[in-house]
């Protein structure tokens, strides 16, 4: 989910986006007259305001080929929202005309099997580029390459519309309050203000809400736990089954069933930390050996999904060990007895 | 406790046992009435189903009877409750049973500790006394394997040594010897044979073998349910001859 606001997330410098009401998350862009720039200027309590272009665009390569990209326009002077970490090349080389910057998953998901290089020539709405600089993002919900123009260069080669300008960043004078900023930009202007972290819950929460994805991922999991739980629950019942007789001789030499317990409990735990620390440990090692893989990149393995994983193969095991000592626990060790 | 009862290891009166069978229930016991005393290497014998397991099961405290007296070593065991009865059986009565049922993950000295880990003995003090044992029935450098690397006479020497490793003064053993070739089933029995000649102890067998016969001190022959004779060794193997 993170994947879904890093875009919000990677623009440190403002404290509010505003955009029009009817946006819900960040890949839904209803643009903004111009004049509103200047009305949010406007408002008390704004240190500086400046355009933010978001929008997909595709791109032609001299070869023919066509791709989608994400194209994102900051401010031609300030550069607000630009990505900070450089790769190749300098972010100020997007303040020249047909000058843009790409990311470098971006790179190697158009030009695989390349190595990084500027100078780059593609053709956007018959408007050529040159790839100056390469940089590193966060990974974006979307795995489209993510290129960095200047605002003013995004006005020149997307195609011309009375709306163009989707979001303003505003940064709040110092120790402002931000709801009461917020407010004011709502009241004077009409239009939608929210604070980063704001914006990046809704932006998840509209994922969550309106999308499949965490129906899918949920039903995914689910699947997991239940066959999980039913393969843990019939090799354990399997084994108790299998060794009967032994679990009877022990009975019948006077091991308690509390001990009996014991030892199933026992032999559970040592084969489930180590089942759990084969998963987790191969995991973590899938996504180290595939950080560098565009699909794939950003995924990490958090402590709440190890902490939640170890609570729900602890549940998985206790609930087999009941369903299979049960068998024990009534077991008559007079079967001992019988050939 | 009552003098009579002093030397006795087992002492039971009209022991009735019944099973249920579907809405029925039948009887497989009747009125067993038996004394054992210290000291005998006893041996149950008679043809499959004629009641000889169920009469040791009780005799051991694993099958409750449906009436009757169950008396070893002067306690009263046919009233005896779940654990209680599990404690007198780990505290008083060593098994050996015909298919060893050893614990194949656990080496010979580990599986023969189980009843003195199952009365909380450390484990190295409980292993240290269960390869005592085994040194002493044979099995000297046998202790570190498992089951599997034994043969079935070492691995019937291992049974013995669970049997005997908590010192318990009645040894069940049921068919220990059906396994076995005719050499580990010799040693097996000379082993069971010098422990009968402790006064404090006795051995019950429950056995189809004959070429063990001549071990026992005393055969009881068992027929549906019912004990038809009771016999020296000599006197049974002579019958069997006529």
């Amino acid at each position: 989910m993170s994947r879904t606001a890093s875009a919000i997330y990677s623009v440190s410098e403002a404290d509010i986006w505003v955009m029009d009401t009817r946006v819900r998350y960040i890949e839904e862009v209803e643009p903004l007259r111009d004049i509103e720039l200047s009305n949010i200027r406007s408002v008390e309590g704004v240190k500086w305001a400046v355009p933010f272009y978001k929008g997909l665009s595709t791109i032609r390569m001299p070869d023919g080929l066509t791709q989608q990209v994400q194209l994102i326009g900051v401010d031609d002077v300030s550069l607000v929202g630009i990505c900070p970490r450089m790769v190749m090349g300098d972010a100020l080389a997007i303040q020249k005309p047909q000058n843009a910057m790409i990311d470098k998953s971006g790179y190697a998901f158009t030009w695989p099997n390349q190595k990084l290089k500027i100078g780059k020539q593609i053709e956007l709405n018959d408007n050529r580029l040159i790839i100056n600089a390469i940089c590193d993002v966060n990974p974006t919900f979307f795995t489209f390459p993510i290129m960095y123009v200047s605002y003013n260069t995004a006005m020149e080669i997307t195609p011309p519309s009375r709306k163009k300008m989707p979001f303003v960043l505003v940064k709040a004078q110092n120790e402002l309050d931000l709801q009461e900023l917020k407010s004011r930009i709502e009241k004077q202007t009409g239009l939608q203000a929210l604070t980063q972290n704001e914006f990046a819950w809704r932006s998840i929460n509209y994922i969550l809400e309106r999308t499949g994805i965490p129906i899918n991922f949920g039903i995914t999991i689910f699947l997991g736990v239940i066959i999980g739980a039913a393969i843990t629950a019939q090799t354990f019942y399997i084994f108790i089954v299998e060794n009967l007789k032994q679990f009877a001789a022990m009975k019948a030499v006077g091991v308690t069933n509390g001990q009996l317990l014991k030892i199933v409990l026992t032999q559970a735990g040592i084969v489930g930390v180590t089942g759990y620390g084969l998963g987790i440990g191969f995991t973590a090692f899938f996504f180290k050996m595939t950080e560098d893989v565009p699909a794939l990149t950003g995924f990490i393995l958090h402590w709440q999904v190890v902490a939640g994983t170890a609570v729900i193969i602890t549940i998985v095991i206790l609930f087999s060990i009941l369903f299979s000592l049960r068998k024990v626990f009534t077991l008559d060790p007079a079967i001992v007895f019988r050939g | 406790m009552d003098k009579n009862l002093q030397d006795k290891a087992i002492h039971i009166e009209h022991v009735n046992k019944d099973f249920p069978v579907g809405d029925d229930m039948v009887r497989v016991l009747y009125d067993i009435s038996i004394e054992i005393r210290m000291g005998q290497l006893t041996m149950l014998v008679g043809p499959s189903g004629c009641g000889k397991t169920t009469l040791i099961s009780i005799i051991s405290g694993i099958l409750t009877a449906t009436s009757g007296m169950i008396n070893i070593f002067g306690t009263d065991i046919g009233n005896m409750k779940g654990r209680d009865k599990v404690i007198f059986r780990r505290n008083n009565i060593g098994f050996i049973f015909q298919q060893y049922n050893l614990l194949p993950a656990l080496t010979a000295s580990e599986n023969a500790a189980i009843p003195l880990i199952a009365a909380g003995v450390r484990m190295d003090a409980a292993t240290k006394k269960a390869s005592n044992i085994l040194d002493d029935i044979g099995l000297i450098g046998q202790t570190e394997k498992l089951p599997r690397q034994l043969s079935g006479g070492q691995q019937q020497r291992v049974a013995i040594a669970r049997a005997l490793v908590h010192q318990p003064r009645l040894i069940v053993c049921d068919e220990p010897t059906a396994a076995l070739d005719a050499k580990s089933g010799s040693a097996v029995m000379d082993i069971l044979r010098k422990i009968a000649n402790d006064t404090d102890k006795a051995v019950l067998i429950v056995t189809h073998d004959s070429r063990i016969y001549k071990y026992a001190d005393r055969i009881l022959e068992m027929s549906d349910g019912r004990i038809m004779g009771d016999y020296t060794s000599e006197e049974f193997m002579n019958k069997e001859r006529e």
